[in-house]
């Protein structure tokens, strides 16, 4: 169940099934992980 | 009592001082006095998930934002309107029945682990017991969340009361330390965040890439698999073969890469998720155990939605804490510039198309 928000300063909800199998681009989050980890080196 | 259906906005219930202003000829009016800080929780059953304690203890924070850990830490919590176990009662012949406990919203060595502090969950028949007296008992200190009190208070129906704490009362980014810090030093021995650089593990044996090596030596990134479920969400089968391999050659750069599917024993999951720096999954409740994560300057919280929907339950709570929060939908990176600040810019008005 996702619970889907909308509104100003706090959400209204509204919720609706959502089972499906979830695409994700595997080689981009890495790269995202990546540039966390060399952002945190470069702290 | 609550009616299941929401938290109090604004409660901070503080009694501390209220016992020096009892005259002592009062105290015959009172049963006993229990020590301590103790949260209440009065929602039924249905109504106790993860955000319920987190919710309590963001709201006890609150009390000093500039001290949080110079606050006692929680000494018990009672939920009254919970019954101690979800079964029916078993035939009392029958002693090889285990009864299976009531929901708390985390894994029961979680709450011995990460709140040592607490005598225990207090449930229906404890509050009873007190009832039974048949005389007031004084509370020093009391945190109580009431969803039901909440609605009669203002609260719109659609609002996730436990948010509340979260949006509209201030509290520093160290209000959960203490419960991580315990929880950790638990698994490790010792605070992953004050334990030095660590030595990398789990990398498939060759040599960092020399310009990764620096960044990975030293973090692990946990991915919490939901693939074996049979309900719920979980990546494309072939995404998640193609995060697999991603994750394997990131693991070849000498940055710790655990992969905890839902069969990891609790020790296996919190173990790993204590070392993290990355911690990645699809969205849902089991994303709870992930506040444990290491805290570092770029702590990063990366949530995988379904396209054109999401929720902001976690990016909520961990936030609040100072951990970078990503969310990632259908196949693009949604950019952290369009999550406003929480005390800010309140929640997004649109979902991503």
């Amino acid at each position: 169940m996702v619970r889907k928000y909308a509104g100003n300063d706090m959400p209204e909800v509204s919720e609706s099934s959502s089972f499906d199998d979830l695409e994700l681009d595997a080689q981009a989050v890495v790269d995202a992980i990546m540039e966390e980890l060399n952002r945190a080196v470069a702290d | 009592m609550g009616d299941g259906a929401s938290f109090i906005p604004f409660v901070k219930a503080d009694f501390g001082s209220l016992t020096s202003t009892i005259h002592p000829s009062h105290t015959l009016f009172y049963n006993g006095r229990i020590h301590g800080v103790t949260f209440i929780s009065s929602d039924s059953a249905p109504a106790i998930d993860s955000h319920t304690l987190l919710s309590l203890m963001r709201l006890y924070s609150t009390l000093n934002v500039s001290s949080p850990h110079s606050l006692s830490l929680p000494h018990r919590v009672f939920f009254p309107s919970v019954p101690t176990f979800t079964d029916p009662r078993p035939d009392p012949a029958e002693e090889s029945i285990p009864r299976q406990r009531a929901n708390i919203g985390m894994a029961p060595e979680t709450l011995k682990a990460a709140y040592p502090s607490l005598a225990g969950a207090q449930f229906a028949e404890d509050f009873a017991d007190f009832t039974g007296i048949g005389l007031p008992v004084l509370l020093d200190r009391v945190v109580i969340a009431d969803r039901g009190a909440a609605r009669r208070g203002g609260l719109p129906r659609d609002t996730p009361a436990w948010t509340v704490p979260f949006t509209r009362l201030r509290a520093s980014e160290d209000w959960f330390e203490p419960m991580r810090k315990s929880l950790s030093e638990c698994i490790l021995g010792e605070d992953e965040n004050s334990a030095g650089t660590g030595t990398s593990a789990d990398s498939t044996g060759n040599a960092p890439a020399p310009a990764a090596a620096a960044a990975a030596a030293t973090h692990t990134v946990t991915y919490l698999s939901r693939q074996g479920g049979e309900e719920g969400s979980r990546l494309r089968a072939a995404d998640h073969a193609a995060l697999l391999g991603a994750l394997e050659n990131l693991a070849r750069t000498g940055v710790r890469v655990y992969v905890l599917d839902e069969y990891a024993t609790w020790m296996e999951r919190m173990r790993a998720l204590a070392q993290s720096t990355v911690v990645l999954s699809v969205f849902g409740d089991h994303l709870a155990d992930a506040v444990f994560m290491k805290r570092s300057a770029r702590s990063t919280f990366m949530e995988v939605f379904p396209s054109g929907e999401f929720n902001r339950n976690w990016e909520t709570v961990v936030r609040s804490m100072g951990i970078r929060y990503v969310a990632w939908q259908g196949k693009r990176y949604v950019s952290k510039s369009l999550f406003p600040a929480l005390m800010n810019g309140g929640f997004l008005t649109h979902s991503y198309g």
